[in-house]
């Protein structure tokens, strides 16, 4: 088996503002690979911004990101995403000009290596490689129960469908670090389920998966850790069990009926 | 497994359009190759007027796509892409006034020359888009006929070069000036054809259409607007080396800031198309619409302008698949 032990995602004292308004403020966390790890709060608590601090698509003022041993302080999105930083987003981010399996492609992009003439060329290197990079797609559609809508256009799928196939984009790479934002909405009850046992099948030793998500039946289901925030503050961490009875999660968050 | 069952509903549905749009694609080949066969006879039927013309036409088809490309895979619009035309006109009439080499081999040399001052444009405006890059590229096209004034010992001056050496020895003239642009529409047409179904295309059409996702799955911005630059200045400047063989002259005179503007003119009328049919549409209009209008005197701006309206509102009315079919370059 691997020999290296899988590498947590360290936060340490995370600040980010924007002008005077704070985003977030002094945000720690440790999250585990082989974990799946809930982020839950309030609208504009600022789960979405953390994400985006953990991707690089947002500079922090204040604190530090380790991968292991690695500072990402410094290293762009695009060197993110080559360490194995992989995500899906809040608001479906698909081309609808490339078909549902070319938008999944495009998350085998950092491992591919078919260049300019093979891009121009039907030579044999650029041809195996697209094939095979076909197949990982459609294995990654196929881990979502989507795998029949791989040559359609997102334009004729619903929105339920979409977010899955944003999903199989995020995981086609084999990502180290795996943030998924709120992966349910649009999603009805039934796929919902389906996408609880898809997350679960997901875990894996070396894997840092996170997801956003306001479906708290969702988020009790399929975490380990669950993570609070509001008004880009921790305001608690530990177990599902421990954050559905943490009062204060309850007055801010849960509310008494789902309590 | 009953997210299952939803996508097998969609892909239910869908199965039909497919079907349908595979037997519509077999049609749009079959057309094609009709079209292109009558293309390649066409020299033995009509005059050599019609033949030179034509020729003209290929290689501003080849112009037009180089815009549409900018437009297509980057989402920005030019109005200065006659300069990377003239790169390409001007180097393979300095090859062959310095070097003494014909167009088959000054013609790979100014694709590069054009790629090459494609990136050295798009470094210093990585960080520019919509209207202001546009701008910067209409300074561009401003400055190019003072540049290759100052420089007249080597461009020529008002009067130019000329490009006489044969391609093809062994054929008229006549030909080579029509052959050689029609080979050189159908080898980018399917060059870029082949490249929509690359990792590269995809990654450029989603960094168009969503930067902060592609950031995230490894792709750079600025190698997006470099490799988009480079590629669609390449391509203008392949045109340009046709051009300037199949016009057997290259001066100041055709590369102003309307050649920029009439190039953007063509993308906009072949709907941005990446094909050779909606390409040629789009290089027909060009060549042409001032032909067909010379004899209208002080009206020719007008009805050049009535012209294009009627043009583009008429292909923007026709439905949506035969739209997609003219824009070529779909998977």
């Amino acid at each position: 088996m691997n020999a290296i032990a899988p590498d947590p995602l360290v936060v340490h004292d995370l600040s980010l503002s924007f002008g005077g308004i704070k985003v977030l403020q002094h945000v720690a966390m440790h999250l585990k690979a082989g974990e799946i790890t809930g982020l839950i709060g309030p609208n504009g608590a600022g789960k979405t911004s953390f994400f985006n601090c953990l991707t690089g698509l947002y500079v922090p003022q204040h604190g530090s990101i380790c991968l292991g041993a690695k500072h990402l302080e410094r290293i762009p999105p695009s060197g993110r995403a080559a360490l194995g930083f992989s995500r899906s987003f809040q608001h479906v981010a698909l081309c609808p000009e490339l078909s549902v399996i070319e938008n999944v492609m495009v998350g085998l992009h950092r491992q591919s290596s078919a260049g300019w003439l093979d891009a121009f060329m039907p030579l044999a290197g650029g041809r195996t490689e697209r094939a095979h990079n076909r197949d990982l797609a459609l294995a990654a559609l196929g881990r979502l129960g989507v795998a029949e809508v791989a040559d359609l256009s997102p334009a004729q799928l619903p929105p339920g469908v979409l977010r899955l196939t944003e999903i199989a984009r995020a995981i086609a790479g084999n990502p180290r670090v795996l943030l998924l934002d709120e992966p349910a909405a649009g999603l009805n009850s039934v796929e919902t389920a389906d996408l609880s046992a898809a997350l679960k099948r997901l875990r894996a030793p070396d894997l840092v998966l996170v997801v956003v998500e306001h479906d708290m039946d969702l988020i009790m289901d399929v975490c380990d850790t669950i993570h609070v925030l509001n008004v880009g503050t921790l305001l608690a961490s530990g177990s599902p069990e421990q954050i559905r009875h943490n009062p204060d999660v309850v007055r801010v968050y849960l509310g008494d009926e789902d309590a | 497994m009953s997210s299952v069952i939803t996508s097998r509903a969609v892909s239910a549905d869908a199965a039909h359009a497919d079907r349908a749009a595979t037997v519509a694609r077999r049609r749009t080949v079959g057309i094609g190759l009709v079209g292109l066969l009558l293309l390649a006879a066409l020299p033995l039927l009509a005059g050599g007027y019609w033949t030179y013309t034509l020729g003209l036409c290929f290689a501003n088809a080849i112009a037009i796509i180089s815009v549409s490309f900018l437009v297509r895979y980057g989402g920005e619009v030019s109005i200065g892409h006659g300069v990377f035309v003239a790169a390409g006109a001007y180097t393979v009439a300095l090859v062959e006034k310095y070097l003494g080499l014909p167009l088959l081999a000054s013609l790979p040399v100014a694709a590069c020359v054009g790629a090459l001052l494609g990136v050295v444009f798009a470094f210093p405006s990585r960080h520019l888009s919509g209207i202001y890059l546009a701008v910067a590229t209409m300074a561009l096209a401003l400055a190019l006929p003072e540049v290759l004034l100052h420089f007249s010992s080597v461009s020529g001056g008002y009067e130019g070069l000329y490009v006489k050496l044969d391609a093809l020895p062994g054929l008229s003239k006549e030909l080579q000036r029509y052959y050689l642009p029609l080979a050189g529409l159908v080898v980018v047409a399917m060059l870029l054809r082949h490249f929509r179904r690359s990792r590269q295309a995809a990654a450029l059409m989603l960094i168009r259409t969503s930067p902060h996702a592609a950031e995230s799955f490894g792709v750079r911005r600025s190698w997006a607007r470099l490799a988009c630059m480079a590629l669609s200045a390449g391509i203008a400047a392949i045109a340009g080396a046709l051009l300037s063989f199949s016009s057997s002259t290259v001066s100041p005179n055709s590369f102003t800031l309307w050649t920029s503007i009439f190039l953007l003119v063509g993308s906009v009328v072949s709907l941005y198309s990446l094909s050779i049919f909606g390409s040629l549409i789009g290089g027909l209009f060009l060549t042409l619409m001032p032909m067909l209008l010379a004899g209208a005197g002080d009206w020719v701006p007008i009805l050049y302008g009535a012209a294009l309206l009627g043009v583009v509102l008429g292909f923007n009315a026709l439905p949506e698949s035969v739209r997609t079919r003219l824009q070529g370059g779909q998977a």
